[in-house]
């Protein structure tokens, strides 16, 4: 009842939503909805669980003086305080001039922001010293790089603005985008979408059971 | 271009926070290591309040509350009751995992959401990437100018011979090799061409950072 | 002698600050997706509802949000009724910021009315399933904690078929691909969509099949939809900057290729 009873609930919630895609009337698309209502509910607590965790294993680290603690207390800090101040100001939380929008606005927007611009830098340092022309393949790769990167800004246009309008850099590289790069796409599309289906059957039927182990299968039967 | 240094400390406060993120590529540092925990426990937090108040409390709380709030008959309560308690014992359920002896409970939250993922996107990935990309290939090639039909063709042979690089199996050799060698080349393409808009969209990131920096921090307009 | 790579990293805040403070007047022309993307929003008719979908949070917002602003102004602008969602939990406040400070600008904009911002729901893919039954089921409550099913503008288009344009501005997933999956094969309605750079190739082949009306991609993209709509906004003043930093990207590429030639060679 521990493995199959999951298993089973897996295999009612799959077809439901499965069925439900396909045929709109009230006796699916009721149960489909009250499923998906379920998964969102426990999406949501899965929040709130994983902050309980966040907070449970670094106060852990803080209070046994673990290596990077002082750090650990921060943390702790900053997720205890913009609970609480979340809390206090109620549904409206996050609309302009609570607590809770302005920790948005000046922690948060910023740090989330400076943090990915970081990748600006790295991606140049790649480009130095790991895409480097060595042979057919990566000259293919590093020429379409350098149509796109070009061709997509104004000086692309300004550097071919002497060139009939076909071989300027800006229709270059939308020739490339919509033909070559989007044929190769569509086949990796196509590709994952019946890993998708595959891997979504092997599921519905119980083959594959990421939730409940596969403990009780023979051995070697795992991926069959 | 002279500086006008903005007068309020919110302004303040991020751009200190942007110069010690910026500060790692020097080198780490204390700064940098503080502002990192920081952000994940401000995330952590912030993401905590907005399930509470966007799901749990309008979907579930309210909802259980108002149920026995005086103003609904037993038939009302016994019609809403079940689409209140499947949602809110599944999502107790979850807290079983904080204890290593209940962890086996949820189990049944985890299957709810696995189900319901799980067919949601076998519909979602078979309408629209599969047969809607399908019938967009299989259309007829000629028809338009030239150009046009030229460029159907090569998108064809493109998605043809990329089909035939991922199922090539054992490698094929000499005549066989040419198809899967052109869909290697056709992948390259669309690989540079997405590292290129990558690196785009990295610069972007830092071109914003440096707009609040030059332009909201320090007023140089 | 090996290259510092801190050298590099000054280099590049230098080709990106020093064009922000003097920008160079380079040609924009905007691409023909960008001009679909104009296109779908102009023929929308005057008082249909507008979805919008505002998946990104603050880390994306140097590249959506210039192009959430302008979609916000074309589709107030032309009098639809715009109805905000966003289901990245970093999201909502950004939008609604965009959305009330662009509303701000049509006085006769009444929020709740002509314009809101459901906010955020957790969920993802389920969240769009459950549009079909209801955007007030999906959406509970809007950003400022108000009852959808009391709001004007709900009441109006109660079901994602109701819609007359979804736009999606998205930084990933879900986004704009999550969107066509789940909702456009459902509920049948035209779908136009901003993304960042990094996403961009991604929906290709979408634009091709005609799943997508129209397409923004990354800062560029935000750049040319404000020259076409004659907005003075952050992503053109930017594309000096991407500009000269692209042109250093490439003098990189080819610097280190010679470098590994030169080194090749030696040995």
């Amino acid at each position: 009842m521990r493995r199959d009873g999951p298993l089973f609930v897996t295999f009612v919630a799959a077809l439901v939503s499965l069925v439900a895609f396909f045929v709109p009337h009230a006796l699916v698309s009721g149960p489909a909805d009250a499923l998906a209502g379920t998964a969102v509910v426990v999406l949501a607590c899965g929040f709130v669980l994983g902050g309980i965790q966040l907070v449970r294993v670094n106060l852990d680290a803080v209070v046994h003086r673990r290596e990077g603690w002082p750090y650990r207390l921060v943390l702790v800090v900053a997720l205890v305080a913009t609970v609480a101040a979340g809390f206090v100001e109620g549904p409206g939380f996050a609309t302009a001039g609570t607590r809770s929008r302005w920790i948005y606005d000046t922690v948060y927007a910023p740090l989330a922001a400076s943090i990915l611009a970081l990748l600006a830098f790295f991606v140049v340092a790649a480009a130095f010293r790991a895409l480097r022309v060595r042979s057919v393949a990566t000259a293919l790769l590093a020429g379409s790089a350098v149509m796109v990167l070009l061709g997509r800004v104004p000086l692309g246009a300004w550097l071919t603005a002497a060139l009939p309008a076909p071989l300027r850099l800006p229709s270059l590289a939308g020739w490339i985008l919509d033909v070559p790069q989007a044929a190769a796409r569509r086949a990796l599309l196509m590709s994952a979408a019946v890993g998708v289906i595959a891997a979504g059957f092997r599921i519905l039927v119980g083959i594959d059971r990421p939730h409940v182990g596969n403990d009780d299968l023979p051995p070697g039967s795992e991926g069959a | 271009m002279t500086p006008h240094l903005s007068g309020d400390p919110s302004v303040w406060i991020a751009a200190l926070l942007t110069l010690a993120v910026l500060g790692f590529l020097v080198k780490d540092n204390p700064a940098w290591r503080i502002v990192e925990h920081l952000f994940a426990g401000v995330a952590a937090g912030w993401f905590l309040v907005v399930a509470w108040w966007t799901v749990l409390v309008p979907q579930v709380v309210r909802p259980l509350f108002a149920l026995g709030d005086g103003h609904r008959d037993a038939r009302a309560i016994a019609l809403a009751l079940p689409g209140l308690v499947m949602p809110a014992a599944f999502g107790a359920l979850l807290f079983a995992r904080l204890d290593r002896r209940t962890a086996w409970l949820a189990r049944w939250p985890l299957a709810v959401v696995l189900g319901v993922y799980t067919g949601l996107r076998m519909a979602g990935f078979a309408q629209a990437d599969l047969i809607q990309q399908l019938r967009a290939t299989l259309r007829p090639l000629a028809g338009g100018d030239a150009a046009t039909t030229a460029n159907a063709i090569v998108l064809v042979l493109g998605v043809v011979t990329c089909l035939l690089f991922f199922l090539r199996g054992r490698e094929p050799r000499g005549v066989r090799a040419v198809p899967a060698r052109i869909g290697s080349a056709f992948l390259m393409v669309a690989f540079g061409a997405a590292w290129g808009f990558t690196v785009m969209s990295r610069v972007s990131l830092l071109i914003g950072r440096f707009q609040f920096l030059l332009f909201d921090w320090l007023g140089l307009r | 002698m090996k290259l510092d790579r801190r050298w590099l990293y000054l280099v590049l805040a230098l080709l990106v600050a020093l064009p922000l403070l003097a920008p160079p007047r380079l040609p924009l022309a905007a691409s023909p997706p960008t001009r679909a993307y104009r296109d779908a929003i102009a023929r929308v008719p005057h008082g249909a509802t507008v979805l919008v979908a505002c998946d990104f949070d603050p880390a994306s917002a140097a590249e959506l949000a210039p192009m959430a602003r302008a979609t916000f102004h074309q589709l107030l602008a032309g009098g639809c009724h715009v109805v905000v969602v966003s289901l990245w939990s970093g999201g909502a406040p950004l939008a609604d910021r965009l959305l009330r400070e662009e509303a701000a600008a049509f006085p006769g904009a009444r929020d709740g009315v002509d314009y809101v911002n459901l906010g955020y729901q957790a969920g993802n893919e389920a969240v769009m399933a459950r549009l079909a039954g209801g955007i007030a089921t999906a959406f509970p409550a809007d950003h400022a904690g108000r009852p959808s099913r009391d709001l004007p503008i709900v009441a109006r288009a109660r079901t994602a078929r109701d819609v007359a344009l979804l736009v999606c501005l998205s930084a990933g997933w879900p986004g704009a691909r999550e969107w066509l999956q789940q909702v456009q094969g459902r509920a049948g309605i035209p779908v136009i969509a901003g993304v960042t750079g990094t996403s961009a190739p991604d929906l290709t082949p979408y634009l091709a099949s005609g799943q997508l009306r129209g397409l923004l991609g990354g800062m560029s993209g935000a750049a040319e939809y404000e020259q076409l709509l004659g907005v003075a906004g952050p992503a053109a003043r930017g594309m000096g900057a991407q500009s000269l930093a692209h042109a250093f990207v490439v003098l990189c590429i080819v610097g280190g290729s010679l470098a590994g030639l030169g080194r090749r060679r030696a040995a």
